[in-house]
C-alpha cells in the first residue's frame, strides 16, 4: 500500500501542454495545467480545440489529443504490476505502453467500450481502438472481447455491435452496392447474421428459384 | 390523392408517437443478358421495396418492409412482406453486463454458415447475451410467406407446391439454436448450431409409405436437423480464416427393394449427410485496398438419387439438403447439394487513394469458381448434363463485377461472367454438343426515394 501509494505520487506527470488544457480535482475546481504538474487519482483532464496534452506515467506515455476529456481513475503499483485505470467520455488519445519485467494492466473505459493494452501503442477514442504496435483487445459493453493485433482496428459499435478486425478489413475492402434497411432483430441483432460464410451480396447473386 | 394523404397523416402521427420514426422506398432494376449456345436471354426485373422502422421506446423496435416485383419479360407482378417484428431489449443496453432479447413476428433468420437457412420466417426468437457467449434460439413457420420470396426446396412437393387460395411457400417448420463462444481460446471465435426443420406438407398430397408406383414427378416428406460447428480466427496482421462442418440427420422418402423380387416399395430411409468448408482470407491494404480470398465448400451427394431433390433407391441417403437454396454463380447457379466449389478471388478499389471523392466507392472483383459434383447423380442445374459421364469436375466460371456506390442511397453493379464447361470429350460431364461456353452479363441498379 505504501509502495503504491509512492508510485502514485510519483508518476502521473504533465511532460508536454499545447493550447488550452485544464483540470479538475476530486472536490476541485477547474484549474489550468502546467508543465511538470503532478495528477492526482479522480482528476478530470480537459483539453480544448487545438490543444493536446502528453502524460507521463511510470511505464507509459499518453498523448491527450483536442476536445478530449479524460479521468485518471486508477493508478498503483502491486507485487511489480503496475495496474492503470482511465476514464473517456469524448475525444481520443494515443498511448505507448511500455513492456515491464513484472506486466502491467493498462485499461481505458468508454461509456460504450474498453480497451486492455499490453505492451504496445494504440489510439482509442472511447469506440474505436487502433493498434500500431503489439496487441490490444477491445470489449464492448457487456464485456465480450475482439482481439486487435498491429496495424488493425475494431470498434464497438452501439455498444453491444463489436466490429471485429475482420469486419473492419471487409468493410474497406468491399462496396455493397445493394441498399437495404431492414433492421434485423432491432438493436439485439445477432452480428453475425449477414456476415455468415459464402453470402456477401457484393459477390454472390441470389436468384429465387421459381 | 385522398388515400395517400390519410396515409400520410398517418405516418406523420405516428412518428410524433414513436421515438425514433423512419421510412423509405428503395427501388432495384435488374437487366440480365444470358448467352448460351441455345439461346439468349433478355430479362428485366423491377422491385420496389417499401420500409418503416419505429424506436417505439429505448428497449423496443418495431420494423416492417415489403415488396413488390415485376418482371417484365413474362410478365408478372408479385409482393409480399420481407419483415414485419417486433423486439424488445432487456435491461436497457449499458446497464448490465447481458442482454436478453425477445423478437416475435415476421423475421430474417440464418444459421452462421448462411448454407444451411438463410430466409424469412413468422414466429419467435430469442436472444441472451453475455461476457462469452452469444446465443439465439428460434422457431418460425415458412408456410405464410409468398412462394416469390422464397427459397425453400427440398423435395419434389415443395417443387410443385401451388395452393389453390394463395401462392404460398412451401410449409416447414423450423427451429434453431446458436451459440457463438466470441474469442473463447487463443483469440479463436467457436460457433456451435442446431438447426431442424419438420415438413408439414400434407398427407393427402405426398407418395405414402409402402407405395409401390414408382412416380418420380411426386415424392415424400423430408425431415432434417443439423449439428454444426465452426471456428473462425485471425492468424497473422492480414490473414484471417473461417472453417466449418455441418452433419445432417433425418428422414427422407426412397424407394427400396419390396420382398417381392423385381418389385420397389417406398420406404422412410434415415439421412447420414455433411458439408464443410474453409475460407482464407488475405488483405493488402496499402495496395488498392485489395483482397485475396480461396474458399472451398463440398456437400455430400448420393448417387442413388434419382433427382438432386429426392429419388433415392438405398437403405440410407448421403444427400446433403440444405433448407433455404440461394444460388452459387452469375452463369452456372448452383444449390449447395451434391457440390464442391472452389472458388479464388481477388478485389481492389483502384481508387483508394481518392479519399472523400466518389471514385474512392468503386471496387474491382475477379473471381474463378471451379465446381465439382459430389457424387454421379444430378446437381441443381443439370441441363445438359450427360448422364452417362463418369467425371466429378463440372466446369470453370470466371467474372467480373463492377461495384459502384457513390451515395449513400445510389448503387451499381456491373457483372460479367463466363462459364466454360468439362465438355471436352463425349465422356465428359458434358458432351460438346449438349453444352457449349455460356456467358452472363447484368446490371444492377439500387437507389432509394
Amino acid at each position: 500500500m505504501i509502495f503504491a501509494s509512492m508510485a502514485w505520487g510519483q508518476t502521473a506527470v504533465f511532460t508536454e501542454i499545447s493550447g488550452k488544457v485544464e483540470i479538475k480535482a476530486p472536490g476541485g475546481g477547474w484549474v489550468a495545467a502546467r508543465n511538470g504538474m503532478s495528477i492526482a487519482k479522480g482528476t478530470i483532464i480537459a483539453t480544448g480545440f487545438r490543444s493536446q496534452a502528453t502524460i507521463k506515467l511510470p511505464a507509459a506515455t499518453i498523448y491527450v489529443k483536442n476536445m478530449t476529456r479524460l479521468t485518471l481513475e486508477e493508478l498503483v503499483a502491486s507485487q511489480g504490476e503496475i495496474k492503470t485505470g482511465l476514464y473517456i467520455r469524448t475525444g481520443s488519445m494515443e498511448a505507448q505502453v511500455d513492456k515491464t519485467p513484472s506486466g502491467q494492466d493498462f485499461r481505458v473505459r468508454s461509456p460504450v467500450s474498453t480497451a486492455a493494452v499490453r505492451g504496445t501503442r494504440i489510439i482509442y477514442d472511447g469506440s474505436r481502438l487502433k493498434v500500431l504496435e503489439g496487441r490490444a483487445t477491445l470489449f464492448n459493453i457487456i464485456g465480450q472481447p475482439t482481439n486487435v493485433m498491429a496495424n488493425n482496428l475494431a470498434e464497438s459499435r452501439d455498444g453491444v455491435d463489436l466490429i471485429t478486425p475482420r469486419r473492419f478489413r471487409l468493410l474497406n475492402t468491399r462496396i455493397n452496392p445493394f441498399i437495404s434497411r431492414i433492421k434485423i432483430g432491432g438493436k439485439s441483432v445477432p452480428s453475425s447474421t449477414f456476415n455468415s460464410f459464402f453470402k456477401d451480396p457484393a459477390i454472390v447473386v441470389f436468384e429465387l428459384l421459381w | 390523392m385522398k388515400r395517400f394523404s390519410i396515409l400520410l397523416s398517418i405516418l406523420l402521427a405516428m412518428s410524433q408517437q414513436a421515438q425514433a420514426f423512419d421510412f423509405g422506398l428503395i427501388i432495384d432494376n435488374t437487366t440480365t443478358l444470358e448467352a448460351t449456345d441455345v439461346n439468349n436471354l433478355f430479362f428485366q426485373k423491377d422491385k420496389g421495396t417499401l420500409w418503416m422502422n419505429f424506436d417505439i421506446s429505448d428497449t423496443a423496435f418495431f420494423a416492417i418492409q415489403g415488396n413488390g416485383t415485376f418482371v417484365l419479360q413474362e410478365p408478372y407482378f408479385t409482393y409480399g412482406f420481407d419483415q414485419a417484428e417486433l423486439t424488445m431489449d432487456f435491461p436497457v443496453i449499458g446497464q448490465s453486463s447481458f442482454l436478453f432479447g425477445f423478437t416475435a413476428g415476421r423475421f430474417y433468420v440464418s444459421d452462421f454458415t448462411g448454407f444451411v437457412l438463410t430466409h424469412n420466417m413468422d414466429g419467435a426468437r430469442l436472444v441472451y447475451k453475455n461476457p462469452w457467449l452469444n446465443s439465439y434460439i428460434a422457431v418460425g413457420f415458412t408456410g405464410f410467406l409468398f412462394k416469390a420470396d422464397s427459397t425453400i426446396l427440398m423435395s419434389i412437393e415443395d417443387k410443385n407446391y401451388e395452393p389453390s387460395f394463395l401462392p404460398l411457400a412451401p410449409p416447414r417448420l423450423i427451429g434453431l439454436m446458436e451459440f457463438n463462444f466470441p474469442e473463447v481460446f487463443a483469440y479463436q471465435t467457436l460457433d456451435i448450431s442446431i438447426v431442424g426443420q419438420l415438413d408439414m406438407h400434407s398427407t393427402d398430397m405426398v407418395k405414402d409409405e409402402g407405395d409401390t408406383a414408382w412416380d418420380i414427378s411426386n415424392g415424400g416428406k423430408i425431415d432434417t436437423l443439423y449439428a454444426g460447428i465452426g471456428l473462425q480466427g485471425q492468424l497473422a496482421e492480414n490473414f484471417f480464416y473461417e472453417s466449418f462442418f455441418i452433419f445432417e440427420t433425418g428422414r427422407t422418402l426412397a424407394s427400396q427393394e419390396s420382398v417381392t423380387p423385381g418389385n420397389r416399395v417406398y420406404t422412410y430411409v434415415p439421412i447420414y449427410a455433411f458439408m464443410g468448408g474453409f475460407k482464407l482470407s488475405l488483405f493488402f491494404p496499402e495496395f488498392l485496398a485489395s483482397e485475396l480470398t480461396l474458399t472451398a465448400v463440398g456437400s455430400s451427394g448420393d448417387a442413388d438419387y434419382e433427382t438432386y431433390l429426392e429419388g433415392n433407391y438405398d437403405d440410407y441417403s448421403i444427400q446433403f439438403s440444405p433448407i433455404s437454396r440461394p444460388t452459387i454463380g452469375l452463369v452456372f447457379p448452383q444449390q449447395m447439394t451434391n457440390l464442391i466449389i472452389v472458388e479464388l478471388e481477388y478485389s481492389m478499389k483502384p481508387f483508394s487513394g481518392a479519399v472523400g471523392t466518389i471514385w474512392e466507392k468503386y471496387q474491382m472483383l475477379f473471381q474463378a469458381i471451379g465446381y465439382f459434383r459430389s457424387s454421379l447423380s444430378d446437381i441443381s442445374n443439370s441441363e445438359g448434363l450427360n448422364s452417362g459421364s463418369e467425371d466429378y469436375y463440372l466446369g470453370t466460371e470466371v467474372d467480373f463485377i463492377n461495384n459502384f456506390k457513390p451515395f449513400a442511397d445510389l448503387g451499381m453493379s456491373l457483372a460479367l461472367g463466363v462459364f466454360l464447361p468439362n465438355n471436352y470429350t463425349e465422356d465428359s460431364a458434358f458432351t460438346p454438343d449438349s453444352k457449349g461456353i455460356d456467358f452472363t452479363v447484368r446490371f444492377q441498379l439500387s437507389f432509394e426515394i
